[in-house]
């Protein structure tokens, strides 16, 4: 008969040491609930989790040692208006995300509008232009010095306004309540339609008393995603010259005013808190189930008299938003490649662009593994604190991110500042929580059971690792290094600031190059970044 | 030897209010087959979770092969326990075929002969290229079967291994499965809620009810000779009555009159009991001396259940009759019984509520 094998654990200490040991390894199995991982692997997501954290603790940190002063005399000058500027924007670029998305959504999944297959994707096309690269299109037509003014000196639409703005940003991020909002009603059980129709009810009663409530989740998430992004948002808003809270924080870490910065970076981080925390109270709340009927197709809601109205509505969307950018670029782009605009400077911007993104990605695809397993396979409190300190790069801006690493790298890592090291590191600090996502979900399929097998087989929780869960996730880690890679791409602020001199990515150039009006130099690199973008929008269509 | 020892195990979970197994002693013999049987939530797949090191006991201690893997402050994790385990939906490896799945905890030199043994012993030749979702579902069982004694286990483990399987097939697999681990030698402990399951593949079946055992015996003991009320109704339909021990001590007088019984456990005449009658018990005899009307009659093709009322001094009582499948039953017939003595057993009181508190008793073992 076979023997055990094993090497006897747990030897006998000396007395008092041992107590001492029994009482830590005993707290250790009641956190981990008589399952705590390796600590190899929970030091790596520890480490990892405060590495996160560093940069925005650091900014908290300085900001509120910023002096009663400085704090009042920031908050009677500029505080007032920034919040007005940025509340402003958000809310209405919010609501008129909303309205755009869902009767987008509503009309390509529950309408007989005409040509729905093909409206279907090209209403979230948008999302692949990074919005301040449609604003560079939309400066390119409308500026200063743009086509309209050439051939009419007064056109009325001046884009850097408020107006222009709002428009813009709502145009680059509707698709997100758009796909989060068909998504919900792709699952909708009809059920509930025909039993409000059989009740009398007319098709626009149906859509307001049935539909709109029980989206009401969906609306709610795709407003958050919405509403977050315009809070963040730093290229599209700075471009058109309007001042929010990043484009100011920027512009004080420009004046070297490090600590204005910091105390509008700790408003900015509560501003974000609230609305997470708005977020994170309506989705407890709001639980409503449907019954899952069976799933049938649902006869098309006839649009009548309204069809030609709704179709000249969705065109008007897609070519304010897809198709003018697209084509401008398109346009541009020949022009600047005939005049030479593709030269070794612009591969080289293009090259570092690709190696730095690609060093992001790999890292975060590495780095995400231990966060992700811990919480799947050991969940407890202390897991879901890391991964909570993870995600705090993830919703704030980039800006903040950027001056944390400031702070930090020059009190205490001085050598390493103006490497491309710390453009990395920012990098991974931002877009790690989507590399956590994707492989997440891989993960989610994995059933533990598969563990437990390997671990009857002889494999240590290691080997499991090894030979069973990597293998099955690949495609969650890849989908992770596609995400980061593109998002490390289309990234300004941080890599404005914090990219080492004489190095330029894609969307820096893009930045400098529109600013001074080469628009023909910014043309082809926007292109390419919108390609690059599309690679991974699969994956991020089927997401939602 | 012993190949698995539990000695008083206690385990609760943390956010349950009872313990899930509790006061658990049994003792496993090598190349012994064993199932613990119970409802939903009595414990027994926590037992065999305790048993490969998924699950810690709070208190108590586990021996594999007599060398201590938990308990005392020591801790064997699963990987270095050697045991094999088929789980409920068999785990295997999506992303690697038979032959990958079974010689995954192989070394290199030895992959390829073992792999080939084991493929005969499961009767899988031929099918070592095949891809999990590419085998039927009695083929699955067979490959996680083989995965789990390719390295020669001390013991393997089995977690309800046929409730997957449709019922021609549990059929035929509850055979094959019990031969194989006979041919291969290993001792292996089933987890079921399944009594044919339990009573087909058994040398020993252990009852378990709310996390303690109930009775441990052979499949003809445990069929014949409840211990308990729990045992009784759980394994097979049983009439439970109340009765007085017969002055011959082989016989219990109930209501229904003198009951023949051989199992008494040698109580005293005179003594107040409760007498389990299963529902196999009662032959139809035209002078036999249990009279009743039949009320109710359910055809299952290998028998007819029917529940008989009796009237007795004290009024009606109902009891619930197997008849052989040949004899045509009326609803209303008056038919008679006699009472076959093989099936009947004295069965003890409930534990009363102070006595469970008060801790583990010993239960005997038969």
């Amino acid at each position: 008969m076979a023997k055990i094998n094993y090497a006897v654990s747990e030897q006998p200490v000396a007395a008092s040491r041992s107590e001492v040991l029994r009482i830590i390894l005993k707290s250790r199995l009641f956190i981990w609930r008589g399952n705590p991982p390796g600590l190899a692997l929970e030091s790596i997501a520890l480490a990892t989790a405060m590495v996160m954290f560093l940069p925005i603790l650091y900014v908290v940190i300085r900001g509120l040692q910023g002096g009663f002063d400085r704090w009042v005399s920031l908050l009677d000058s500029r505080i007032p208006q920034l919040l007005w500027n940025t509340l402003s924007l958000t809310t209405v670029v919010t609501t008129v995300a909303l309205v755009l998305g869902i009767s987008t959504a509503w009309l390509i999944n529950r309408s007989d509008l005409p040509g729905r297959k093909v409206w279907e994707w090209l209403l979230a096309l948008p999302l692949v232009i990074p919005p301040y690269v449609g604003a560079v299109s939309y400066i390119i037509v409308f500026g200063p010095r743009g086509l309209v003014r050439n051939v009419l000196v007064d056109f009325p639409i001046n884009i850097y306004s408020f107006t222009g703005v709002a428009l813009l940003l709502t145009l680059f991020t509707y698709p997100y309540v758009y796909l989060v909002a068909g998504a919900a009603l792709k699952r909708f059980n009809h059920n509930y339609e025909e039993a409000g129709r059989i009740a009398g009810l007319s098709y626009f009663q149906v859509l307001l008393k049935i539909v709109l409530p029980l989206l009401r989740p969906a609306m709610g998430a795709g407003a958050i995603l919405v509403a977050l992004y315009s809070l963040s948002d730093f290229g599209l808003v700075a471009m058109l010259r309007y001042t929010t809270f990043t484009t100011a924080i920027y512009y004080q870490m420009g004046s070297f005013d490090r600590l204005s910065a910091a105390i509008l970076s700790v408003v900015l981080i509560i501003l974000t808190l609230v609305l997470l925390g708005i977020e994170y109270s309506s989705r407890r709340k709001k639980r409503y189930f449907q019954s899952t009927g069976t799933y049938r197709k649902p006869a098309p809601v006839p649009l009548g008299r309204g069809r030609a109205y709704c179709f000249a509505g969705v065109g008007i969307i897609v070519s304010l938003a897809l198709v003018l950018p697209v084509s401008v670029l398109l346009y541009w782009s020949y022009t600047g490649i005939m005049r030479g605009a593709l030269d070794s400077r612009f591969w080289e911007y293009a090259h570092q662009s690709l190696l730095t993104a690609g060093l992001a990605a790999i890292a975060c695809a590495v780095l995400a593994l231990p966060l992700v397993y811990l919480k799947s396979r050991h969940p407890s409190l202390v897991s879901s604190i890391y991964e909570k300190l993870a995600l705090a790069g993830y919703a704030l801006p980039g800006v903040i991110i950027a001056l944390g690493m400031v702070f930090i790298f020059n009190q205490y890592l001085p050598g390493l500042y103006g490497t491309s090291i710390v453009l990395v590191v920012a990098y991974v600090i931002r877009f790690l929580p989507q590399a956590m996502q994707a492989e997440s979900s891989s993960l989610s399929q994995v059933s533990p059971r598969l563990d437990e097998a390997g671990r009857s087989l002889g494999f240590s929780p290691r080997k499991v690792i090894a030979r069973v869960i990597l293998p099955l996730i690949r495609p969650g880690i890849l989908a992770g290094m596609a995400l980061v890679f593109v998002s490390a791409i289309k990234e300004l602020p941080a890599t404005l600031v914090l990219r080492p001199p004489g190095m330029d990515t894609l969307a820096v150039r893009i930045w400098i190059e529109a600013s001074e009006g080469f628009y023909d130099m910014a043309a082809p690199a926007s292109l390419l970044i919108i390609i690059i973008s599309a690679l991974p929008l699969k994956w991020l269509i089927n997401k939602f | 030897m012993n190949a698995i020892e539990l000695k008083m195990i206690k385990k609760k979970y943390p956010d349950c209010p009872v313990p899930a197994v509790e006061c658990l002693s049994l003792a496993v013999k090598q190349g012994e087959i064993i199932t613990l049987l119970g409802p939903s939530g009595c414990g027994k797949t926590t037992t065999l979770r305790l048993i490969a090191g998924f699950e810690r006991p709070d208190e108590g201690s586990i021996l594999l092969g007599e060398i201590p893997v938990t308990g005392n402050g020591r801790w064997i994790p699963p990987e270095k326990r050697n045991i094999g385990m088929v789980f409920q939906d068999y785990a295997l490896f999506p992303h690697l075929n038979t032959r990958d799945n079974i010689g995954i905890s192989l070394k290199k030199e030895e992959k390829e002969k073992k792999v080939e043994e084991m493929l005969m012993l499961v009767n899988l030749q031929g099918l070592s290229e095949r891809y999990p979702h590419e085998l039927s579902g009695g083929q699955q069982q067979r490959v996680a079967l083989g995965r789990a004694l390719a390295r020669n286990p001390v013991v393997v483990l089995l977690d309800e291994p046929f409730s997957n399987l449709d019922s021609d097939l549990r059929n035929h697999m509850r055979r094959e499965v019990a031969e194989i681990i006979k041919a291969a030698g290993t001792t292996a402990v089933f987890v079921t809620h399944d009594l044919k399951d339990a009573l087909a593949v058994s040398d020993r079946v252990a009852v378990l009810r709310d996390g303690r055992l109930e009775q441990i015996g052979t499949p003809q003991n445990i069929y014949r000779h409840p211990e308990t009320e729990f045992v009784a109704t759980f394994v097979g339909k049983s009439n439970i009555l109340p009765g007085i021990i017969g002055p011959d001590h082989n016989s219990v007088i109930t209501d229904l009159g003198l009951i023949p019984c051989t199992h008494t456990h040698e109580l005293p005449a005179g003594q107040k009991v409760k007498v389990s009658i299963r529902a196999d018990s009662f032959e139809l005899d035209p002078d036999g001396d249990v009279e009743g009307v039949i009320r109710e009659t359910i055809y299952g093709g290998n028998e007819i259940e029917a529940i008989l009322d009796v009237k007795t001094e004290k009024g009606y009582m109902e009891l619930l009759v197997h008849i052989h499948p040949e004899k045509s039953i009326r609803e209303g017939a008056r038919l008679r019984f006699h009472v076959l003595p093989e099936f009947v057993a004295v069965i003890n009181e409930e534990q009363s509520g102070a006595e469970k508190l008060a801790g583990c008793h010993n239960l005997l073992e038969h």
